[in-house]
């Protein structure tokens, strides 16, 4: 296995909590960047006493100066595991899975953030729950899991039922799905996850939508209903199904942005760079 | 229509025909939702025509196994024209020329001419139906009234054979006749009497048969027409009576009392000369004159395999799902190189 690739990222509010890390947090302390100076009558820290605009100051007040106290997150993994993601087209999605989730843990661990992945299918799957820790031995027990593990179930309900393992303070929370569901379902696990800081991830590949061939006979089948469908491709319905495609894409951003921020389309191949500007420019 | 099968075991492969549209025989191309791909009626027609197409591919393919065929059976035509029953005299006498010598070299026998003449008689009347009577000493039942021009040809090919001694016309006109009463159909009959007339003179003239022949014509509604094989210019008039004091009577001038008997039928009758060359127009020409009323007939249409029908049609269908088969496609697939590369 090759290493990991580092993705940078961070949270959109600042970070509460105790352990230290590398976020801005939410309280001040006495390490950490200097945010300000305040009167002593507002922190009454002696040790922290700005002792040159303390004498500066003609109304003789006592500054001390204030630290912003960096903090460490928690980041959990939400991975739709229903068959639909089983699907193989320029790439296979569950190897771009297994990708990313090897990368957030490994760059969680590198700024000392603790990470977790809660693997759903029609439930929450206890076999693949690994709670959020900071501990990186972790990491090749989730690149394993992934490797081994072939979708099976025929539904994504699971992911509405994992907020519960994600309760608490705010987490960054990555929602890995194709998203292949109805939009009300989407909502309502959007929903469940509210107080978190959702990034959804969107698993798709160009077979999917743009690199259709543009004529021909398609036997579908639908990954999780099994049912069959055939289809007589040809230039028109291509581009209605494109449009279609993109109108989804659209409808589901929309949504997204609702609850925060846009998806990073996890497309045919996993550019660590692009998702780390992606998180970083949000 | 009556079909039947002559293989009936087969037909239980008949079980297999919905098998198409519970399985698919397409590459499947497994998708993530259905929701994702667009509802299209032409996509559904092509879905159904593939189905459609296979099912019928194992119904016929079944069928022709089972090897079906149709039934023989009696078909109703309707046509114009008349129903002629071919009286031929197949007496010893036929076997001589026109000039009642042997036959030498090339020369034609009346028997030839009026084989020759009935060829061409069939030949210009498209829509009459012929049946065939040869009499000789007792008549012989040839070819029931039949639209079959090959089977009246033959017929009339099958005359040409050596002649039996003896000329019995009432007779054979009873078999003529009983030929049209046999036949429901024949709504304007003609006996088309091909004789060189009575030499010898045998029982034709017994009265009891005259009366029968009078009435079975007149029911019958029957014309008769006489293609008579004499030179036209003999040395007497047949028809006409003979000089005084010479005995007239049906054994010294048979064809004149046939002609007179003929003449008190009651019905339409005309004799045409076989020397003329213009005979056999005018007996067309009077015929069709005469007789263009619809007829109705039956053909019997024999047992017909149609076991090829059911393989085209398998065929045909087959033909549709490889066509089906060479335009399948599919998703991209993820390539050697990626599945390498990912591999590592």
């Amino acid at each position: 296995m090759t290493e990991a690739a580092t993705i940078s990222y961070r949270p959109r509010e600042r970070a509460e909590g105790i352990v230290i890390g590398a976020h801005r947090g939410r309280s001040s302390g006495g390490q950490g960047v200097f945010l300000d100076q305040v009167t002593y009558l507002r922190q009454p820290d002696p040790r922290r006493i700005d002792l040159r605009l303390t004498l500066r100051d003609p109304f003789e007040n006592i500054y001390v100066r204030r630290f912003e106290q960096r903090l460490a997150i928690a980041l959990y993994a939400i991975v739709d595991l229903s068959r639909s993601m089983s699907f193989e087209g320029t790439a296979r999605k569950m190897e771009l899975v297994a990708e990313l989730c090897t990368s957030l843990s490994h760059s969680a661990h590198e700024l000392g953030d603790a990470f977790g992945v809660i693997g759903c299918d029609s439930t929450v799957r206890e076999d693949f729950l690994f709670p959020a820790t900071r501990n990186r031995g972790v990491e090749p027990a989730i690149a394993q899991r992934f490797s081994n593990f072939i979708p099976e179930r025929r539904s994504a309900a699971g992911l509405t039922q994992a907020a519960i393992y994600v309760a608490g303070k705010r987490k960054l929370v990555f929602l890995i799905s194709d998203f292949r569901m109805p939009l009300p379902q989407i909502e309502r696990i959007l929903e469940s996850l509210a107080r978190h800081d959702i990034v959804p991830i969107l698993v798709s590949d160009s077979a999917e939508d743009t690199e259709l061939p543009s004529f021909g006979l398609i036997d579908v089948r639908d990954l999780e209903s099994g049912a069959g469908k055939v289809v007589f491709m040809r230039p028109a319905l291509r581009r209605r199904w494109e449009a279609e495609a993109a109108a989804r894409r659209q409808a589901l951003d929309f949504l997204f942005l609702r609850y925060g921020r846009p998806a990073f389309e996890l497309k045919d191949k996993f550019d660590a760079d692009a998702l780390s500007r992606h998180l970083l420019e949000i | 229509m009556n079909y039947m099968v002559a293989q009936p075991g087969f037909l239980w492969l008949l079980l297999l025909t919905p098998l198409p549209f519970l399985v698919s025989a397409l590459r499947q191309a497994p998708f993530p939702s259905l929701d994702g791909v667009p509802r299209d009626t032409a996509s559904s027609l092509v879905s159904f025509i593939i189905k459609a197409a296979a099912a019928l591919a194992i119904f016929a393919g079944v069928f022709a196994l089972a090897r079906p065929y149709r039934l023989a059976e009696n078909v109703k035509l309707l046509a114009t024209g008349a129903h002629v029953v071919i009286l031929m005299d197949r007496s010893l006498s036929m076997d001589f020329t026109l000039g009642d010598d042997e036959v030498q070299g090339n020369q034609e026998s009346k028997t030839d001419t009026a084989t020759r003449l009935l060829m061409d008689f069939v030949n210009r009347s498209p829509h009459d139906q012929f049946g065939v009577v040869a009499f000789s000493s007792a008549p012989v039942f040839v070819l029931p009234i039949s639209g079959h021009r090959d089977a009246v040809k033959a017929a009339i090919t099958a005359l040409r054979r050596p002649g039996i001694e003896g000329t019995n016309v009432g007779l054979g006109m009873q078999l003529a006749l009983a030929m049209i009463g046999h036949d429901p159909e024949a709504t304007s009959p003609v006996v088309l009497l091909v004789s060189d007339g009575e030499y010898g003179g045998a029982g034709f003239f017994q009265l009891e048969l005259q009366d029968a022949l009078r009435k079975t014509f007149q029911k019958e509604h029957a014309h008769l027409y006489w293609l008579f094989l004499r030179p036209h210019k003999g040395n007497e008039d047949v028809f006409s009576p003979p000089p005084k004091g010479a005995e007239d009577s049906p054994h010294t001038k048979p064809e004149r009392h046939m002609d007179l008997f003929f003449k008190t039928l009651g019905v339409t009758y005309r004799v045409f000369w076989a020397d003329s060359p213009h005979a056999i127009q005018d007996a067309v020409a009077e015929i069709d004159r005469l007789e263009t009323r619809p007829v109705t007939y039956y053909e019997e249409i024999p047992r017909q395999d149609v076991t090829p029908f059911f393989y085209g049609l398998a065929a045909f269908a087959s033909l549709l799902l490889v066509l089906a088969k060479f335009a399948e496609t599919g998703f991209r697939r993820p390539s050697a190189f990626v599945r390498e590369a990912s591999a590592t």
